[in-house]
């Protein structure tokens, strides 16, 4: 026993079974707990209360910066490297600056969704405690996880494993560091 | 009193206010028509019957849209939605004085304007007086007919749960959606683009409508917030049913962008004399200060607010982002609209706000009455008694 614990893992048949035994997690008090399912369940991350908003702002400011990139690129090359007089037009047309600034500003928003995710997901990441739970191949399968981890305050190796135990898990299990 | 009736109470309380509001409008209108003169008079009353026009042809796209797509966001404004496309009758009587002020309105109207000018002379096969009332009596008909039947379908589904009720609104809608845009698109070319019958777009019935889908969004979203206080529409309004709506805004916010800065894109590169005038004229004289402003504020403000999903989920903030889009909408029509009499420099003449809160008292009064006819939330989708009871054992549990 003298294996440092990542928490305890208790594996549900059904989403609203998940649902339900996260939202009483929160009710007892627990704050540090992840889910797994097979696939998005609606409510799930409210549930376990997950309150983390940076990758929108890591979105919103890659689109920023897309846009800045965008419209200077256009600015160097039609104003100050290669100036053409096209019909009698501003170098600076700013209007005809704007489709390929929209187009830079979604494709730097689109990486920074993409990249800020992984990385702020800690991806991509070869080895998680979690995979030391029995079944738990079955997360990308049939079944549905809730892990309450060792670091939460609350956490207690007895008493967290026996009120998994009354959420009506299928199965509960240790889960080794 | 049961809370429900009290709602009923405060709506006829809106009718009452609105239509006294309204007939003083008009009778202060009616002394303007005397002291500002009858060009006037008339250019402000298009002005005011196109910016209520506009919400009432939103309302009823979005009915239809409604009843097409079925999306659980569209229950809770249903009753809404159905009572703005009710105002079409009014609107319809509203429309004749356009009919008795179109020498002053349009150029095209006036003979000795298509005498001089040959470019008009061939355009008279379209824009001529007896062929105009005629094209306006169609697109009444029709969006009359079809709003009539689907607010009759509808009711009549609250009190028979037949469920066919609903196929048939939708048959009905998806081909009245495509009959929607196209009338919609010649009518707005009729009223509004024919005030400058030498210049044309083809993205304009297009624009109109994202426009209208606009403010019809910004109105429904507005009334249901404020009656959100009370039963039974504090029941289903949840962060769900905010973020949706907010959502669908925020794709409509960035639609008019598009279709706007399409318009303005084409033109601004070609630059040909006949098309580019139209932007000309609304960048001088002060106009242009009103272009910027509706850029600002008409898309980049309310796009940025509404990319927040915390704007979307507290109906308080949802609520000032959606009156704040209603009163642009009305910016942005001024800006359509009144350049095209020939304006050099921006001003508001007091028929334009009189005229706009005497039409604008009318047509609350009659919406809040068709809102009062009916029950306040649909009976018969089942949908909503089921997002409701899942969110509140939701929010209940959380």
């Amino acid at each position: 026993m003298s294996v440092p614990l990542h928490g305890i893992i208790a594996e549900y048949e059904s989403a609203e079974e998940l649902l339900h035994a996260a939202r009483r997690a929160r009710e007892a008090g627990y704050t540090q707990m992840d889910a797994y399912s097979p696939f998005p369940v609606h409510g799930l991350s409210e549930a376990i209360g997950f309150e983390d908003h940076k990758v929108p702002w890591v979105v919103f400011i890659s689109g920023v910066i897309g846009a800045i990139a965008g419209f200077s690129l256009q600015y160097y090359v039609s104003v100050i490297d290669y100036p053409l007089n096209v019909g009698g037009r501003p170098f600076l047309s700013w209007p005809s600056f704007i489709p390929v600034t929209f187009e830079t500003t979604v494709l730097f928003a689109a990486f920074g969704a993409f990249i800020g995710m992984l990385a702020l997901n800690g991806l991509p990441q070869p080895y998680h405690p979690v995979f030391n739970a029995p079944r738990f191949e079955r997360a990308s399968q049939d079944r549905f996880f809730l892990c309450i981890e060792a670091s939460d305050p609350l956490f207690d190796r007895v008493k967290t494993r026996q009120f998994l135990e009354n959420t009506g898990a299928r199965l509960v299990s240790e889960v080794e560091e | 009193m049961n809370p429900v009736e009290e709602t009923y109470q405060r709506f006829a309380r809106l009718r009452q206010t609105a239509l006294t509001v309204g007939i003083v409008a008009l009778l202060i209108s009616a002394a303007g028509f005397g002291m500002a003169g009858k060009t006037q008079f008339f250019q402000s009353y298009l002005y005011a019957y196109m910016v209520w026009m506009c919400l009432t042809l939103g309302l009823f796209g979005l009915t239809l849209l409604h009843h097409t797509v079925r999306g659980s966001w569209g229950l809770p404004i249903l009753r809404f939605l159905e009572a703005g496309a009710a105002a079409l009758p009014l609107m319809l009587v509203l429309f004749l004085p356009v009919l008795a002020g179109m020498q002053e309105l349009y150029p095209w109207a006036r003979p000795d304007v298509v005498q001089a000018n040959e470019h008009l002379q061939h355009k008279t096969g379209y824009l001529n007086l007896p062929f105009f009332v005629v094209r306006a009596a169609i697109y009444f008909a029709i969006w009359i007919g079809l709003a009539r039947v689907l607010r009759k379908w509808s009711l009549q589904q609250d009190i028979t749960e037949d469920p066919s009720l609903a196929q048939k609104r939708m048959n009905l809608s998806a081909p009245g959606l495509v009959l929607f845009v196209l009338t919609v698109t010649f009518a707005m070319i009729d009223w509004v683009m024919s005030l400058e019958p030498l210049w044309q777009s083809s993205i304009y019935g297009a624009w109109f409508i994202v426009g209208q889908g606009l403010s019809a969004f910004a109105f429904s979203t507005t009334v249901l917030l404020i009656a959100a206080r009370h039963k039974p529409f504090a029941d289903v309004v949840n962060p769900k049913l905010t973020r949706d709506l907010g959502n669908l805004t925020f794709a409509f916010v960035i639609l008019w962008a598009y279709t706007s800065f399409s318009q303005f894109l084409i033109m601004w590169s070609a630059n040909l004399p006949e098309e580019i005038v139209y932007y000309v004229k609304r960048n001088q004289g002060g106009w242009q200060y009103l272009s910027a402003a509706l850029t600002v504020l008409q898309f980049f403000l309310p796009f940025l607010l509404l990319l927040s999903s915390r704007v979307k989920r507290y109906a308080g903030l949802l609520l000032k982002v959606m009156v704040f889009i209603l009163v642009m909408r009305v910016v942005d029509l001024f800006w359509i609209i009144q350049p095209a009499f020939g304006h050099e420099t921006l001003h508001v003449h007091w028929l334009d706000i009189t005229l706009l809160a005497g039409i604008g008292g009318l047509w609350l009064a009659w919406f809040a009455q068709q809102v009062c006819s009916a029950p306040l939330l649909p009976r018969h989708d089942s949908r909503l008694q089921e997002a409701w009871l899942y969110e509140r054992s939701a929010s209940t549990v959380a």
